[in-house]
């Protein structure tokens, strides 16, 4: 790594490492990364070590055609026994000069399947004379995969994922360097269409998977999407890893299997649990759960968040139900986030187990019995979006002495005919929580629901937040609310959301006439479209990003 | 933060043409190289000398350190966060509204010194002076001079082309 390294330029007064520092402001502006390329040669070099970060990221989508070339010039690093193998496989390399840098060497990042990508573009645009060779272990993948494990200074990221009709998985484990390679690694993703693997792939991938057990313990961050292998291999191959974490902060688990099986869920839960005290973030999503699955989440005393998308319950027998009532729990959340899926008995053990924990809740389907629940376990909730619905209303009488501050409610669909009338409007003001600030109702209300919920409620309301149908007069809604920010000094925000995305940059200017407009903001100063989606799930992927 | 025992007690610093500041402790304290010093040493009425740092620049960086005196000290955890973003707030884009010598000289000194907010702070300022602009124009702005053969040049395009604006 020694071209350019020793030019003076016009910029001397700044040491390398501060020229460094600077570029890093640019590392998401691949366009000003270029232009910084060819400004001279000690730029150049110091750019190239950051472009080259993770060019696979830089260089998508796959339309672009930009891939190819990237490969092209990975191609050109490759030692000549590679470039021999790909040769006399009987692809076209030959004519390529070597670098003027070790590319390769400065991979952070790697994603298999963009990889896969790659070589299928260069293959199609640079690679093939005349046929296609026979190339069962997939020459070129293979060889640059060889590289880029092996040559790299580091990797922070690696994502195993691809998706063709058959491929094959090289023997990654006995790469020269691997252990050096992977060290250090901090984010791991297994994304894989097992089903798709050749028999050798898989077994390759197994040992992988224990090799990366035994060098890759500094992981902050595991993503596993897959539907477990005839062998039943990368399944214990995955828990082992996780067993073998010593950081691990961020961990989401998908199985995509049309029949998931509850003993995986367990399996994967109880190898979690051996990184109780690290983990931050938990997702699951799509997985089948009963009250069992719940004993090694016990032990999870630091959670940050913790998640269910799209998870449904599964029956169990009574002796084990009595196990685990009997255990104690650990189980720390401070946000618990039930999206969709259809959790009841589930979701009512997690909010026992936290107790005292747990800050925000956010439960978007219908589970009987969660108010009585929230007030008998969970009296720190003081954030809670939930759904509503004519058989819940009464029971929200239990949290009228709570310390929720921001709450935000919806009907399982927009059909309010079905969902709730009038009286039950009346009850929700009613049995509003004294310390609420914001109220946020995500479905269309009629204006005269929402008269009677108004006129109802005791809550210093600071702020709320509706969702108008498009074609409804807003100006009868904002009367409503003038008339209870005339009682409610506190009151000082209306957020307002439209039901169709075509109006998302709308402001109030546009929906209120201008006189009713006026006088609102004589008793309302912010009057505003609302930005944040309401019931949204954290994205772990950025959460955890490096 | 400012330490209850530290504060109103001063340290003297000798900029490298033999100015002396008296500053106080908190203050001269954002610098990790100072500060660190300062506890090695403990109270002392020798100046500290700074071989590296002129009065001008250091007259200039302690005008920083003094508007920032109360700013929680920066941890390793905010690494990314830093450089997320290139927004950098009214009074410090004020403050580095300099001629060119001295914002490098800032950049150096703060360097030097081991000030992570501020050679953030000044580093930012730089990359927003480059971005959007062509190669030609950057060496404009900052009087570099072009060394690539049309050779070499040439096959850096080559060996980038998936990256080049197109």
């Amino acid at each position: 790594m020694s071209y350019f390294l020793t030019t003076q330029t016009g910029f001397s007064t700044v040491p390398l490492d501060c020229l460094q520092e600077i570029f890093q402001y640019l590392e998401n502006d691949i366009k000003s990364l270029y232009h910084c390329m060819f400004v001279n040669r000690a730029w150049c070099r110091i750019i190239i070590s950051l472009l080259w970060r993770r060019p696979f990221e830089y260089s998508g989508p796959k339309s672009t055609r930009r891939y190819s070339e990237l490969v092209r010039t990975y191609i050109t690093c490759l030692p000549n026994n590679s470039k021999k193998k790909i040769y006399e496989t009987g692809y076209n390399i030959h004519l390529h000069p070597r670098p003027l840098f070790p590319y390769h060497k400065y991979l952070r990042e790697l994603d298999c399947e963009k990889l896969d990508e790659a070589v299928e573009e260069w293959i199609n645009r640079f690679g093939l004379e005349e046929y296609r060779p026979e190339d069962p272990e997939e020459i070129v993948y293979t060889q640059l995969l060889k590289l880029l494990l092996s040559c790299c200074e580091g990797l922070w990221s690696l994502r195993l994922s691809r998706h063709c009709d058959k491929y094959y998985f090289p023997p990654a484990a006995t790469f020269n360097r691997i252990k050096y390679t992977l060290t250090n690694l901090r984010k791991f993703e297994f994304c894989v269409d097992l089903d798709c693997l050749t028999e050798r792939g898989l077994d390759n991938l197994y040992e992988f998977l224990k090799k990366l057990s035994n060098i890759s313990n500094n992981l902050e961050y595991i993503n596993i999407e897959m539907a477990e292998d005839r062998e039943f291999l990368s399944g214990d191959g995955l828990r082992k890893l996780i067993k073998s974490q010593k950081n691990l902060a961020f961990f989401r688990y998908d199985q995509l299997q049309l029949k998931p099986d509850i003993e995986e869920t367990k399996e994967f839960v109880k190898a979690l649990s051996h990184n109780a005290s690290t983990l931050k973030n938990i997702e699951f999503d799509y997985l089948p759960f009963n009250v069992q699955c719940l004993s090694s989440l016990k032990k999870f005393n630091n959670l940050e968040c913790m998640q269910f998308a799209y998870c449904y319950e599964e029956n169990i027998s009574d002796e084990i139900e009595e196990i685990v009532e009997h255990s104690p729990s650990q189980l720390k959340v401070k946000k618990l986030i039930f999206h969709s899926g259809i959790l009841t008995s589930v979701t009512l053990e997690i909010l026992r187990l936290v107790n005292t924990s747990v800050r925000e809740l956010t439960v978007n389907n219908v589970v009987p019995g969660l108010f009585e629940h929230i007030y008998e376990h969970c009296p720190n909730i003081m954030y809670l979006a939930t759904i509503i619905s004519q058989k819940t209303v009464e029971s929200l009488e239990y949290l009228s002495t709570s310390k929720i501050e921001h709450l935000m409610l919806k009907t399982l669909d927009d059909n309010k005919d079905t969902c709730l009338d009038i009286k039950d409007f009346q009850q929700i003001g009613k049995n509003l929580s004294l310390n609420l600030y914001h109220l946020s109702l995500d479905f269309n209300v009629s204006v005269e629901e929402l008269l009677f919920l108004l006129r109802e409620c005791r809550s210093p309301l600071e702020s709320l937040c509706l969702k108008f149908d498009d074609d409804s007069n807003k100006d009868e809604y904002l009367k409503v609310v003038i008339e209870f920010a005339r009682k409610d000094d506190s009151f000082k925000e209306i957020r307002f959301s439209l039901d169709s995305k075509k109006f998302k940059d709308i402001k109030a200017e546009d929906i209120f006439s201008k006189d009713i407009l006026a006088e609102a903001k004589l008793l309302i100063p912010n009057i505003l479209r609302e930005t944040q989606e309401p019931f949204t799930r954290i994205n772990l992927n950025s959460e955890a990003s490096l | 933060m400012t330490s209850e025992s530290s504060e109103g007690k001063k340290v003297t610093l000798k900029s490298c043409d033999d100015v002396e500041f008296k500053v106080e402790i908190p203050v001269a304290s954002r610098s990790i190289l100072l500060k660190n010093m300062i506890e090695d040493v403990g109270e002392t009425d020798q100046s500290i000398p700074l071989p590296n740092v002129n009065e001008k620049v250091l007259k200039k960086v302690l005008e920083w350190c003094q508007h920032h005196v109360n700013d929680p000290q920066p941890t390793n955890d905010d690494d990314d966060s830093r450089r997320r973003n290139t927004e950098i707030d009214d009074w410090d884009q004020r403050f580095l509204n300099v001629e060119q010598d001295m914002l490098f000289e800032i950049i150096l000194a703060a360097n030097y010194l081991d000030i992570k907010p501020l050679l953030d702070i000044g580093c930012k300022t730089v990359a927003n002076m480059i971005k959007g602009k062509s190669p030609e124009e950057i060496r404009n702005t900052f009087n570099i001079v072009n060394d690539f053969t049309p050779e070499e040049e040439e096959q850096i395009r080559k060996e980038n082309e998936w990256a080049e604006d197109r």
